[in-house]
């Protein structure tokens, strides 16, 4: 069986590696024909030598009517055929394949969508993995009534644990947090104020621990967001 | 006129057009771009395993084809969920007048967010205005297209604007001592800029 895992600390700093799974929406859908199966294909439409840009450099102003007389655009031999396994490379200004860009740059856009400025790519280190420091309690608690209607969580993880001990150790946390009826705050990083960020050069996201008992049952999720609810 | 979201609280209309709020519009965003030696942008090709020929953005096409290799038309297939069972496609709910029910905060936390729209009333029955200040949160079955997926659409009023919340909500279980971890796939993530909410 094959899990994440994530290094976190409780309410009395106590720290843990336990298990966590993001929660999904899965709907399977099964298609077919007069009760026959059916399979998804993909088949060829278009290549390098008839690919719009290739002609427009190729052919200039004489483009239209060599696609009306000639039929450039269309490669009958090769279009329709089926595609299976295909690499993802890139194209330089030159036509030529590349494997590996020579260089990447980062460019900023403002919240009207105007180019603000560009740099060299910042590199994002993951901070939620089980070898970097846990993810700690802060002193900034919501309640869900007042989180929901503040920020957008756009999805959750829920933790589990991985052994009796971990067990009490995540009960214990979501029992803290259903009795005060509110949701923690969590901070990344050495000083456990950062965003989380799950993988390298993804979205920070800030977490929320929210937790739920029944019995000698628990629900601990961390909720993510990255987008206060406002305009 | 664009087709509003139509909501009933107790057999009382409610109306709104909406517009979607995405991250990017509230706090920017940024692009990784790949540049060649002459400092161009590359574009983003795939090569065909088998024969090698570069295929260019766009350059596939996916279709339906049955046993026989005939093409088959998307909208003239059938739809079966896990189960077997025969789907029935779900009309748009645009237009159309949804129920109201009211939801607590732990259900909308487990909603999967795909959109987030700001809603202005065109019409606002003066009863569900009240509860909505008052903080009540309400869910509604909410279907953009007509497809096999009907989302769950959450009203909420915030710093005196109503929005809506899309998404399916997650269904989840209570752990016990004997619970083992189920398999899990990768986080989802994407590019973009620091967070900037604190």
């Amino acid at each position: 069986m094959f899990y994440r895992q994530i290094h976190i600390a409780d309410h009395k700093g106590r720290e843990s590696t336990v298990s966590f799974a993001s929660l999904r929406h899965k709907q399977e859908l099964n298609y077919s024909y007069n009760n026959e199966s059916v399979q998804h294909v993909r088949l060829l439409s278009d290549s390098k030598e008839t690919n719009i840009q290739t002609l427009s450099n190729q052919y200039k102003t004489d483009l239209f009517e060599k696609i009306v007389n000639d039929h450039v655009d269309i490669n009958i031999e090769q279009f329709g055929r089926s595609i299976t396994e295909t690499d993802i490379a890139l194209m330089d200004s030159d036509s030529a394949i590349l494997y590996s860009a020579p260089k990447w740059q980062e460019e900023i856009y403002n919240n009207k969508h105007e180019l603000q400025k560009t740099q060299s790519p910042v590199e994002l280190e993951a901070n939620v993995r089980e070898d970097t420091p846990p993810l700690r309690w802060t002193k900034n608690f919501v309640s869900r009534e007042q989180g929901v209607t503040k920020f957008v969580f756009k999805k959750s993880l829920q933790l589990f644990h991985t052994d009796g001990l971990t067990f009490e150790f995540l009960f214990n946390m979501a029992k803290e947090l259903h009795d005060k009826n509110q949701m923690v705050l969590l901070g990344a990083g050495e000083k456990g104020t950062d965003p989380m960020i799950l993988q390298n050069n993804g979205t920070p996201y800030r977490g929320f621990l929210d937790g739920y008992v029944k019995e000698k049952k628990y629900k601990l999720y961390i909720r993510l967001s990255n987008q206060e609810l406002k305009t | 006129m664009a087709r509003e979201i139509q909501l009933l609280l107790d057999n009382n209309l409610s109306s709104f057009t909406f517009k979607k709020i995405s991250r990017e519009d509230l706090y920017g965003y940024k692009k990784r771009i790949a540049l060649d030696h002459k400092n161009q942008p590359c574009s983003r090709i795939q090569i065909d395993e088998d024969t090698g020929s570069v295929i260019p953005s766009g350059g596939l096409e996916g279709v339906y084809i049955d046993t026989k290799f005939n093409f088959i038309e998307k909208e003239n297939l059938d739809v079966r969920d896990a189960n077997f069972q025969t789907l029935k496609k779900l009309e748009s709910t645009l237009g159309v007048p949804q129920k109201l029910n009211p939801i607590s905060a732990d259900v909308v936390l487990n909603l999967e967010v795909s959109s987030v729209y700001l809603l202005t009333p065109s019409e606002l029955d003066a009863k569900l205005k009240e509860r909505l200040i008052q903080g009540e949160l309400f869910q509604f079955s909410f279907n953009y297209y007509a497809d096999y997926n009907l989302e769950t659409g959450v009203l909420l009023n915030s710093t005196d604007n109503l929005f809506c919340l899309i998404g399916n909500i997650c269904p989840s279980d209570w752990v016990e001592e004997n619970t083992q971890p189920m398999i899990i796939e990768d986080v989802i993530d994407e590019e973009d800029l620091d967070f900037q909410m604190f």
